[in-house]
Order: structure tokens, then sequence, then C-alpha cells
């Protein structure tokens, strides 16, 4: 096992197995190549992203599909070569889909123009802009999640 | 704003230091190759938006955010 300090979870106990590998880092964060996938009861459905370099960086994310039940994933000729698919990756069987999730003026909204894709045999990820732009990057998630309930 | 046709090919040139290449035109993509001064930041303008997003997910509290989209459950959330 190793262990990362974190500023939401404390000292942080994580497996090689459940960390995962961004190689570019995500765009603003370019740096930050290693998060572990932290999820809470409490907090279920949404899951962290926290990285184990940097205590005090965590992003809140929904899977895409809790937020739309029709959502479809789309990633672009380089991204899937960066992941290592060789065919188009479909949502829960090959790939973890997570939006990142931010809030403006209080409102809590969801990235899923560019989801961080996770590729779930091998732990490699990056965020994924949709290459068609058919998604918001400021999906307000009320409407949502009302919907859902 | 300034608008100009070009072929593939064919350059634009902004000020002395920048060079704007139509390499190629697709169906529905074009590619451009930009030569400029090290120092200016070029990225397509959804990278900008997805940096933003970024940015302010990195800064969410958490424990807020939780209050705000699960209200039922919220007392859960307050140890963390």
């Amino acid at each position: 096992m190793h262990w990362c300090n974190t500023i939401h979870f404390g000292r942080l106990e994580y497996s090689s197995a459940s960390a995962i590998e961004f190689c570019e880092g995500l765009p603003g964060f370019e740096s930050e190549r290693r998060f572990v996938v932290v999820q809470k009861p409490d907090h279920h459905p949404l899951v962290f992203l926290q990285s184990v370099q940097t205590q005090n960086l965590c992003f809140p994310a929904l899977p895409v599909r809790a937020i739309d039940s029709r959502y479809e994933l789309r990633v672009g000729g380089t991204d899937q070569e960066a992941l290592g698919f060789e065919i188009a990756p479909k949502i829960g069987e090959d790939a973890l889909v997570l939006a990142l999730i931010a809030l403006h003026e209080e409102d809590p909204t969801a990235n899923l123009l560019a989801p961080v894709v996770i590729n779930l045999r091998t732990r490699v990820a990056a965020q994924c802009i949709d290459p068609e732009m058919r998604y918001s990057h400021r999906y307000h998630l009320a409407s949502a999640l009302e919907a859902a309930s | 704003m300034m608008v100009m046709r070009r072929r593939e090919g064919e350059k634009i040139l902004i000020g002395e230091d920048i060079v704007i290449h139509i390499e190629h035109i697709g169906r529905n993509k074009v590619k451009i190759a930009i030569d400029a001064p090290r120092e200016l930041s070029i990225v397509a303008e959804e990278m900008k938006m997805v940096r933003e997003e970024n940015l302010a997910a990195a800064s969410v509290d958490v424990a807020f955010l939780h209050r705000k989209i699960f209200p039922q459950t919220s007392s859960a959330a307050s140890d963390m």
C-alpha cells in the first residue's frame, strides 16, 4: 500500500491498482499526473479525484450517467490512442467517465464537455474534450438531479 | 473583426512575428500551423474553457457542494 496526506480525507491509503495516471495532467494542472478515485458512502454518488502529489488538490466529480442517463461518450482519435483504446470505449465496460463539478455563484455545474475518462483495464486517464462539442462545460446540475429524484 | 478568405497552403501574417499557415482544409476541419513568439500563449478556445472549469472545480468547498446538490442528506456530509 501507498499513502498520501490529503486535506479532505486525512491520511489516505491506496494501492497501486487504485491510482490513476494522467500522462499529460489536466488543463491547468499539467504537472499533476497521479490521482486516486475516492468514494465515500456519505457522499454517494459524488466521487473525488484526489491528487497524491498535492494534498489540497481534490476535484469533486460525478459519473456522467448519474447526471445524464443518456450521455454518449465520444473520444477523439488522439485521446483514444493516449488512453490505449483500440476501439471506441464504452462507459462502464471499458471506461469510468467522470464529469468534474464546479460552483458558479453557488450553482453547481458539471463539465460534460470534457469528462475525465479512465481506462478501467490500465488505469490510464485523460480529460477528453468532446470532438463534436455536443455538451456544455457548465451543465447546471440542479435541474438534472431534481429530475432524477 | 477582420475577415479574410484563404485557400489551402496560403498564409496570413500578423505583425512581424506571427505567421498563420492554412495547412489543410478537410470536410469539416482545417489544419492550421502557427508560428509565433514563444511567450505568446496559443490554445484552442475549448481548452481555455476546460482549464477555467478545472480551476473552479479544484477550489470547490466539498461540504457546501454536497449540501447544495443533496440537501436531504446534508447532515451526513458535515464531518468532511
